[in-house]
Protein backbone atom coordinates (compact mmCIF):
# COMPACT_ATOMS: atom_id res chain seq x y z
CA UNK A 1 0.00 0.00 0.00
CA UNK A 2 2.85 2.47 0.86
CA UNK A 3 4.29 1.48 -2.13
CA UNK A 4 1.47 2.30 -4.42
CA UNK A 5 1.30 5.54 -2.57
CA UNK A 6 4.50 6.64 -3.27
CA UNK A 7 3.87 4.93 -6.77
CA UNK A 8 0.97 7.65 -7.66
CA UNK A 9 3.40 10.37 -6.36
CA UNK A 10 5.60 9.51 -8.33
CA UNK A 11 3.42 9.16 -11.25
CA UNK A 12 1.96 12.72 -10.44
CA UNK A 13 5.34 14.10 -10.30
CA UNK A 14 6.60 12.51 -14.07
CA UNK A 15 3.99 14.34 -15.48
CA UNK A 16 4.46 17.84 -13.68
CA UNK A 17 6.84 20.29 -15.84
CA UNK A 18 10.60 19.16 -14.59
CA UNK A 19 11.90 21.43 -12.59
CA UNK A 20 15.67 20.96 -12.90
CA UNK A 21 16.74 18.27 -15.71
CA UNK A 22 19.87 20.02 -17.34
CA UNK A 23 19.74 16.66 -19.38
CA UNK A 24 17.32 15.92 -22.20
CA UNK A 25 13.74 14.15 -20.58
CA UNK A 26 14.76 10.33 -21.51
CA UNK A 27 11.78 8.82 -23.31
CA UNK A 28 11.50 5.99 -21.45
CA UNK A 29 8.59 4.81 -24.11
CA UNK A 30 10.73 4.84 -26.63
CA UNK A 31 13.30 3.07 -24.60
CA UNK A 32 11.15 -0.09 -23.93
CA UNK A 33 10.07 -0.79 -27.44
CA UNK A 34 13.73 -0.19 -28.33
CA UNK A 35 14.55 -3.08 -25.92
CA UNK A 36 11.25 -5.16 -27.29
CA UNK A 37 12.05 -4.90 -30.72
CA UNK A 38 15.53 -6.02 -30.02
CA UNK A 39 13.94 -9.12 -27.76
CA UNK A 40 11.53 -9.52 -30.36
CA UNK A 41 14.14 -9.80 -33.56
CA UNK A 42 16.43 -12.31 -31.85
CA UNK A 43 13.08 -14.44 -30.61
CA UNK A 44 12.40 -14.46 -34.55
CA UNK A 45 16.10 -15.56 -35.55
CA UNK A 46 15.87 -18.21 -32.97
CA UNK A 47 12.44 -19.38 -33.68
CA UNK A 48 13.95 -20.58 -37.22
CA UNK A 49 16.87 -21.71 -36.07
CA UNK A 50 16.33 -25.20 -35.37
CA UNK A 51 15.05 -25.49 -38.98
CA UNK A 52 17.38 -24.15 -40.46
CA UNK A 53 20.01 -26.56 -38.75
CA UNK A 54 17.60 -29.35 -39.11
CA UNK A 55 18.01 -28.42 -42.98
CA UNK A 56 21.76 -28.92 -43.07
CA UNK A 57 23.29 -31.37 -44.65
CA UNK A 58 26.83 -30.17 -46.10
CA UNK A 59 29.32 -27.73 -45.48
CA UNK A 60 27.53 -24.57 -47.17
CA UNK A 61 24.34 -25.08 -45.62
CA UNK A 62 26.15 -25.53 -42.50
CA UNK A 63 28.02 -21.67 -43.17
CA UNK A 64 24.79 -20.20 -44.36
CA UNK A 65 23.32 -21.55 -41.04
CA UNK A 66 26.36 -20.14 -39.06
CA UNK A 67 26.39 -17.00 -40.58
CA UNK A 68 22.53 -16.69 -39.48
CA UNK A 69 23.47 -17.11 -36.02
CA UNK A 70 26.42 -15.15 -36.45
CA UNK A 71 24.43 -11.94 -37.52
CA UNK A 72 22.06 -12.59 -34.56
CA UNK A 73 24.52 -12.14 -31.94
CA UNK A 74 26.50 -9.02 -33.80
CA UNK A 75 23.23 -7.81 -33.92
CA UNK A 76 22.71 -8.00 -30.53
CA UNK A 77 25.82 -6.60 -29.91
CA UNK A 78 25.50 -3.25 -32.42
CA UNK A 79 21.94 -3.39 -30.27
CA UNK A 80 23.19 -3.31 -27.02
CA UNK A 81 26.76 -2.36 -26.74
CA UNK A 82 28.53 0.48 -25.22
CA UNK A 83 28.49 2.55 -28.80
CA UNK A 84 24.36 1.60 -28.67
CA UNK A 85 21.43 4.50 -28.54
CA UNK A 86 19.80 1.76 -25.27
CA UNK A 87 23.33 2.25 -23.53
CA UNK A 88 23.22 6.35 -23.80
CA UNK A 89 19.69 6.54 -23.51
CA UNK A 90 19.97 4.32 -20.08
CA UNK A 91 23.03 6.32 -18.83
CA UNK A 92 21.29 9.40 -19.91
CA UNK A 93 18.00 8.43 -17.78
CA UNK A 94 20.04 7.90 -14.69
CA UNK A 95 22.14 11.09 -14.83
CA UNK A 96 18.53 13.31 -15.36
CA UNK A 97 16.67 11.08 -12.54
CA UNK A 98 19.35 11.08 -10.11
CA UNK A 99 19.49 15.04 -10.57
CA UNK A 100 15.83 14.70 -9.82
CA UNK A 101 16.23 13.08 -7.09
CA UNK A 102 18.96 15.66 -5.78
CA UNK A 103 16.65 18.16 -6.15
CA UNK A 104 13.56 16.96 -4.57
CA UNK A 105 15.92 15.64 -1.55
CA UNK A 106 16.78 20.15 -1.69
CA UNK A 107 13.16 21.10 -1.77
CA UNK A 108 12.29 18.47 0.66
CA UNK A 109 14.17 20.77 4.21
CA UNK A 110 11.04 22.80 3.66
CA UNK A 111 8.70 20.60 2.42
CA UNK A 112 9.59 17.03 4.07
CA UNK A 113 6.45 15.39 2.02
CA UNK A 114 9.08 15.45 -0.93
CA UNK A 115 11.56 13.23 0.38
CA UNK A 116 9.05 10.32 0.18
CA UNK A 117 9.01 10.68 -3.27
CA UNK A 118 12.48 11.77 -3.80
CA UNK A 119 13.10 8.22 -2.14
CA UNK A 120 10.90 6.64 -4.86
CA UNK A 121 13.17 8.17 -7.60
CA UNK A 122 16.36 6.45 -5.45
CA UNK A 123 14.21 3.15 -5.69
CA UNK A 124 13.59 3.44 -9.46
CA UNK A 125 17.50 4.42 -9.70
CA UNK A 126 18.36 1.14 -8.46
CA UNK A 127 16.12 -0.58 -10.73
CA UNK A 128 17.28 1.27 -13.87
CA UNK A 129 20.62 0.10 -12.43
CA UNK A 130 19.48 -3.31 -12.44
CA UNK A 131 18.70 -3.32 -15.70
CA UNK A 132 21.80 -1.50 -16.98
CA UNK A 133 23.83 -4.52 -15.51
CA UNK A 134 21.79 -7.15 -17.23
CA UNK A 135 22.55 -5.06 -21.13
CA UNK A 136 25.83 -4.92 -20.12
CA UNK A 137 25.96 -8.85 -19.05
CA UNK A 138 24.53 -9.63 -22.40
CA UNK A 139 26.35 -7.30 -24.81
CA UNK A 140 29.11 -9.17 -23.58
CA UNK A 141 27.65 -12.37 -23.33
CA UNK A 142 26.26 -11.37 -27.34
CA UNK A 143 30.51 -10.49 -27.86
CA UNK A 144 31.65 -13.90 -26.40
CA UNK A 145 29.22 -15.83 -28.73
CA UNK A 146 30.73 -13.80 -32.16
CA UNK A 147 33.87 -14.92 -31.24
CA UNK A 148 32.47 -18.74 -30.49
CA UNK A 149 30.81 -18.86 -33.53
CA UNK A 150 33.87 -17.15 -35.77
CA UNK A 151 36.08 -19.79 -33.93
CA UNK A 152 33.70 -22.95 -34.81
CA UNK A 153 32.82 -21.97 -38.26
CA UNK A 154 36.20 -23.26 -39.86
CA UNK A 155 35.61 -26.76 -37.76
CA UNK A 156 32.28 -27.06 -38.45
CA UNK A 157 32.80 -27.19 -42.28
CA UNK A 158 35.69 -28.96 -41.74
CA UNK A 159 33.39 -31.98 -39.98
CA UNK A 160 31.09 -31.55 -42.82
CA UNK A 161 34.37 -32.56 -45.35
CA UNK A 162 35.27 -35.49 -42.58
CA UNK A 163 31.81 -36.78 -43.24
CA UNK A 164 31.34 -35.96 -39.40
CA UNK A 165 27.61 -34.85 -39.80
CA UNK A 166 26.69 -35.47 -36.31
CA UNK A 167 29.65 -34.07 -34.64
CA UNK A 168 28.77 -30.45 -37.13
CA UNK A 169 24.94 -30.41 -35.77
CA UNK A 170 25.97 -31.11 -32.04
CA UNK A 171 28.30 -27.77 -32.53
CA UNK A 172 25.58 -25.65 -34.22
CA UNK A 173 23.10 -27.10 -31.66
CA UNK A 174 25.57 -25.99 -28.90
CA UNK A 175 25.96 -22.42 -30.30
CA UNK A 176 22.10 -22.34 -31.01
CA UNK A 177 21.47 -23.03 -27.46
CA UNK A 178 23.39 -19.97 -26.22
CA UNK A 179 21.70 -17.95 -28.64
CA UNK A 180 17.82 -19.03 -26.87
CA UNK A 181 19.79 -18.15 -23.31
CA UNK A 182 20.34 -14.90 -24.99
CA UNK A 183 16.60 -14.88 -26.42
CA UNK A 184 15.39 -15.56 -22.59
CA UNK A 185 16.96 -13.26 -20.82
CA UNK A 186 15.93 -10.53 -23.33
CA UNK A 187 13.38 -11.52 -21.73
CA UNK A 188 14.21 -10.43 -18.58
CA UNK A 189 15.71 -7.20 -20.01
CA UNK A 190 12.25 -6.45 -21.56
CA UNK A 191 10.95 -7.00 -18.06
CA UNK A 192 13.28 -5.43 -15.97
CA UNK A 193 12.69 -2.16 -18.42
CA UNK A 194 8.65 -2.71 -18.01
CA UNK A 195 9.35 -2.06 -14.18
CA UNK A 196 12.01 0.86 -14.68
CA UNK A 197 9.35 2.52 -17.39
CA UNK A 198 6.58 2.06 -15.22
CA UNK A 199 7.11 3.33 -11.46
CA UNK A 200 3.53 1.29 -10.89
CA UNK A 201 5.47 -1.56 -10.97
CA UNK A 202 7.58 -0.75 -8.18
CA UNK A 203 4.67 -1.68 -5.68
CA UNK A 204 5.10 -5.01 -6.82
CA UNK A 205 8.32 -6.04 -5.73
CA UNK B 1 42.52 -7.56 4.51
CA UNK B 2 39.46 -9.69 2.94
CA UNK B 3 38.88 -6.30 0.85
CA UNK B 4 42.71 -6.17 -0.77
CA UNK B 5 42.50 -9.66 -1.77
CA UNK B 6 39.06 -8.94 -2.86
CA UNK B 7 41.00 -6.36 -5.28
CA UNK B 8 44.23 -7.83 -5.96
CA UNK B 9 41.64 -10.92 -7.73
CA UNK B 10 39.99 -7.70 -9.88
CA UNK B 11 43.41 -6.79 -10.57
CA UNK B 12 44.20 -10.71 -11.59
CA UNK B 13 41.22 -10.76 -13.97
CA UNK B 14 42.47 -7.30 -15.86
CA UNK B 15 45.79 -8.91 -15.77
CA UNK B 16 44.56 -11.81 -17.48
CA UNK B 17 43.04 -9.15 -19.92
CA UNK B 18 46.33 -8.55 -21.31
CA UNK B 19 48.14 -11.97 -20.83
CA UNK B 20 45.57 -14.12 -21.95
CA UNK B 21 43.42 -12.43 -24.61
CA UNK B 22 44.41 -12.26 -28.31
CA UNK B 23 46.15 -9.44 -30.02
CA UNK B 24 43.30 -7.18 -30.55
CA UNK B 25 41.53 -7.84 -27.15
CA UNK B 26 44.85 -7.40 -25.82
CA UNK B 27 45.40 -4.14 -27.07
CA UNK B 28 41.85 -3.02 -25.70
CA UNK B 29 43.10 -4.21 -22.60
CA UNK B 30 45.57 -2.35 -22.38
CA UNK B 31 43.93 0.72 -22.88
CA UNK B 32 41.64 -0.31 -20.60
CA UNK B 33 44.01 -0.76 -18.16
CA UNK B 34 45.85 1.71 -18.15
CA UNK B 35 42.52 4.23 -18.10
CA UNK B 36 42.09 2.43 -14.84
CA UNK B 37 45.63 2.80 -13.85
CA UNK B 38 45.36 6.63 -14.79
CA UNK B 39 42.33 7.19 -13.13
CA UNK B 40 43.50 5.37 -9.99
CA UNK B 41 46.25 7.73 -9.25
CA UNK B 42 43.26 10.58 -9.88
CA UNK B 43 41.24 8.87 -6.75
CA UNK B 44 44.68 8.73 -5.10
CA UNK B 45 44.86 12.48 -5.42
CA UNK B 46 40.85 13.22 -4.54
CA UNK B 47 41.32 10.70 -1.54
CA UNK B 48 44.32 12.69 -0.43
CA UNK B 49 42.72 16.06 -0.41
CA UNK B 50 38.93 14.81 0.67
CA UNK B 51 41.38 13.96 3.88
CA UNK B 52 42.98 16.51 4.33
CA UNK B 53 39.39 18.63 3.72
CA UNK B 54 38.06 16.74 6.68
CA UNK B 55 41.16 17.02 9.14
CA UNK B 56 40.91 21.04 8.48
CA UNK B 57 36.95 20.98 8.93
CA UNK B 58 37.52 19.42 12.10
CA UNK B 59 40.02 21.73 13.28
CA UNK B 60 37.63 24.53 12.09
CA UNK B 61 35.16 22.70 14.12
CA UNK B 62 37.18 22.31 17.40
CA UNK B 63 37.45 26.35 16.64
CA UNK B 64 33.97 27.49 16.31
CA UNK B 65 33.28 27.62 19.80
CA UNK B 66 35.93 30.38 20.04
CA UNK B 67 33.97 32.45 17.30
CA UNK B 68 31.38 35.16 18.74
CA UNK B 69 27.94 34.16 18.18
CA UNK B 70 26.98 36.42 15.60
CA UNK B 71 30.33 34.55 13.50
CA UNK B 72 29.27 31.43 14.44
CA UNK B 73 26.84 30.56 11.39
CA UNK B 74 28.59 32.10 9.05
CA UNK B 75 31.74 29.93 9.86
CA UNK B 76 29.65 26.93 10.13
CA UNK B 77 27.65 27.90 6.88
CA UNK B 78 31.80 28.24 5.16
CA UNK B 79 32.93 24.67 6.71
CA UNK B 80 29.57 23.14 5.29
CA UNK B 81 30.52 24.88 1.85
CA UNK B 82 34.10 23.22 2.14
CA UNK B 83 32.72 19.53 2.24
CA UNK B 84 30.28 19.89 -0.18
CA UNK B 85 32.56 20.99 -2.76
CA UNK B 86 34.82 17.99 -1.80
CA UNK B 87 31.41 15.74 -1.54
CA UNK B 88 30.04 16.95 -4.85
CA UNK B 89 34.20 16.37 -6.68
CA UNK B 90 34.01 12.58 -5.32
CA UNK B 91 30.18 12.12 -6.56
CA UNK B 92 31.33 13.33 -10.15
CA UNK B 93 34.34 10.99 -10.20
CA UNK B 94 32.45 7.79 -8.94
CA UNK B 95 29.11 8.28 -10.56
CA UNK B 96 28.10 4.84 -13.09
CA UNK B 97 28.54 7.31 -16.18
CA UNK B 98 31.62 8.65 -14.63
CA UNK B 99 35.16 7.49 -17.04
CA UNK B 100 36.65 5.34 -13.81
CA UNK B 101 33.39 3.42 -14.22
CA UNK B 102 33.12 3.50 -17.95
CA UNK B 103 36.34 1.35 -18.07
CA UNK B 104 35.50 -0.55 -15.18
CA UNK B 105 32.24 -1.43 -16.75
CA UNK B 106 34.53 -2.31 -20.29
CA UNK B 107 36.73 -4.48 -18.02
CA UNK B 108 34.44 -6.59 -16.46
CA UNK B 109 32.69 -7.22 -20.10
CA UNK B 110 36.31 -8.01 -21.21
CA UNK B 111 36.82 -10.98 -18.02
CA UNK B 112 33.44 -12.20 -18.83
CA UNK B 113 33.94 -12.71 -23.08
CA UNK B 114 37.62 -14.33 -21.52
CA UNK B 115 35.56 -16.35 -19.17
CA UNK B 116 33.44 -17.77 -22.31
CA UNK B 117 36.80 -18.71 -23.95
CA UNK B 118 37.97 -20.68 -21.47
CA UNK B 119 35.02 -22.18 -20.76
CA UNK B 120 35.08 -23.59 -24.76
CA UNK B 121 38.33 -24.93 -24.39
CA UNK B 122 39.27 -28.60 -24.34
CA UNK B 123 39.34 -29.67 -19.82
CA UNK B 124 42.77 -29.53 -18.04
CA UNK B 125 44.07 -28.17 -14.79
CA UNK B 126 45.30 -24.88 -15.97
CA UNK B 127 42.21 -24.32 -18.23
CA UNK B 128 39.85 -25.15 -14.58
CA UNK B 129 42.74 -23.00 -12.64
CA UNK B 130 42.11 -19.96 -14.86
CA UNK B 131 38.30 -20.52 -15.28
CA UNK B 132 38.35 -20.37 -11.52
CA UNK B 133 40.35 -17.02 -11.32
CA UNK B 134 38.51 -15.34 -13.82
CA UNK B 135 34.94 -16.21 -12.16
CA UNK B 136 36.15 -14.98 -8.64
CA UNK B 137 37.29 -12.02 -10.61
CA UNK B 138 34.74 -11.17 -12.35
CA UNK B 139 33.22 -11.16 -8.90
CA UNK B 140 35.61 -8.91 -7.39
CA UNK B 141 35.09 -6.55 -10.22
CA UNK B 142 31.20 -6.28 -9.99
CA UNK B 143 31.71 -6.52 -5.99
CA UNK B 144 34.30 -3.35 -6.62
CA UNK B 145 31.21 -2.05 -8.79
CA UNK B 146 28.97 -2.67 -6.33
CA UNK B 147 30.81 -0.79 -3.38
CA UNK B 148 31.27 2.22 -5.55
CA UNK B 149 27.56 2.54 -6.04
CA UNK B 150 27.07 2.17 -2.59
CA UNK B 151 29.39 4.97 -2.05
CA UNK B 152 27.65 7.20 -4.64
CA UNK B 153 24.45 6.40 -2.29
CA UNK B 154 26.24 7.19 0.66
CA UNK B 155 27.49 10.68 -0.80
CA UNK B 156 24.10 11.83 -2.38
CA UNK B 157 22.63 11.38 1.25
CA UNK B 158 25.10 12.96 2.71
CA UNK B 159 24.18 16.42 0.82
CA UNK B 160 20.55 16.11 1.86
CA UNK B 161 21.78 15.69 5.32
CA UNK B 162 23.73 19.10 5.37
CA UNK B 163 20.63 20.77 3.63
CA UNK B 164 19.01 19.81 6.70
CA UNK B 165 21.88 20.70 9.04
CA UNK B 166 21.73 24.41 7.21
CA UNK B 167 17.70 25.05 7.48
CA UNK B 168 18.42 24.35 11.42
CA UNK B 169 20.53 26.57 11.48
CA UNK B 170 18.93 29.17 9.94
CA UNK B 171 15.83 28.28 11.44
CA UNK B 172 17.46 28.60 14.53
CA UNK B 173 19.00 31.72 13.55
CA UNK B 174 22.05 30.84 13.81
CA UNK B 175 24.43 27.83 15.85
CA UNK B 176 22.94 28.52 19.12
CA UNK B 177 24.52 24.73 20.29
CA UNK B 178 27.77 24.57 19.07
CA UNK B 179 28.79 21.06 20.61
CA UNK B 180 25.08 19.69 18.50
CA UNK B 181 26.80 20.99 15.38
CA UNK B 182 30.26 19.91 15.96
CA UNK B 183 28.46 16.03 16.72
CA UNK B 184 26.56 16.29 14.00
CA UNK B 185 28.99 17.89 10.88
CA UNK B 186 31.59 15.07 12.44
CA UNK B 187 29.37 12.33 11.66
CA UNK B 188 28.73 13.94 8.19
CA UNK B 189 32.52 13.99 7.93
CA UNK B 190 33.29 10.81 8.85
CA UNK B 191 31.10 9.47 6.20
CA UNK B 192 33.02 11.80 3.58
CA UNK B 193 36.46 10.33 5.12
CA UNK B 194 34.93 6.40 4.83
CA UNK B 195 34.51 7.48 1.26
CA UNK B 196 38.13 8.75 0.54
CA UNK B 197 39.55 6.11 1.95
CA UNK B 198 37.56 3.75 -0.43
CA UNK B 199 39.04 5.71 -3.34
CA UNK B 200 42.50 5.53 -1.41
CA UNK B 201 42.04 1.49 -1.47
CA UNK B 202 40.73 1.19 -5.05
CA UNK B 203 43.41 3.45 -6.06
CA UNK B 204 46.07 1.28 -4.34
CA UNK B 205 44.42 -1.88 -5.92
CA UNK B 206 42.90 -2.04 -9.33
CA UNK B 207 46.25 -0.79 -10.86
CA UNK B 208 48.20 -3.69 -9.72
CA UNK B 209 49.35 -5.59 -13.39
CA UNK B 210 50.02 -9.09 -12.10
CA UNK B 211 53.13 -10.54 -14.39
CA UNK B 212 53.42 -14.05 -15.30
CA UNK B 213 55.03 -14.96 -12.20
CA UNK B 214 52.22 -14.14 -10.10
CA UNK B 215 49.60 -15.52 -12.41
CA UNK B 216 51.66 -19.02 -11.79
CA UNK B 217 51.36 -18.78 -8.35
CA UNK B 218 47.94 -18.58 -8.30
Amino acid sequence: MKMIYRSALVALLASATPVLAQTEEPDMVELVESVTLIATGLSNRVATLSEVIAATTDGDTAAQALAEMLEAARQMQADLGSDSEVWQDINAMLEVWGERRDDLRARAVPNPALAEIAETWQARIDEALTLRDQILNQSAESQALIEQIEAQREVVIALYEANLADQALATMRAISDELGQMNEQMTSIVNQAGIVAEPSNLATE
Amino acid sequence: MIALTRYNLAALALGLVIAAASPAVAQDGLIRQEQLQDLSVEFSGIATRVQQSVSATMASMENLATYAPDEQTEQAFLILDAIEVETRGVIDTIKVTSPFMSALDDARASVLVLLRREQRDPQSTSRDARIAALTTALASIEDQAQQIQDAEGTLTALLADHAQLRAQILRDGGVRRVQEFVADLSNLTADLGQMASVLDEISQNVVVVPTDASLATE
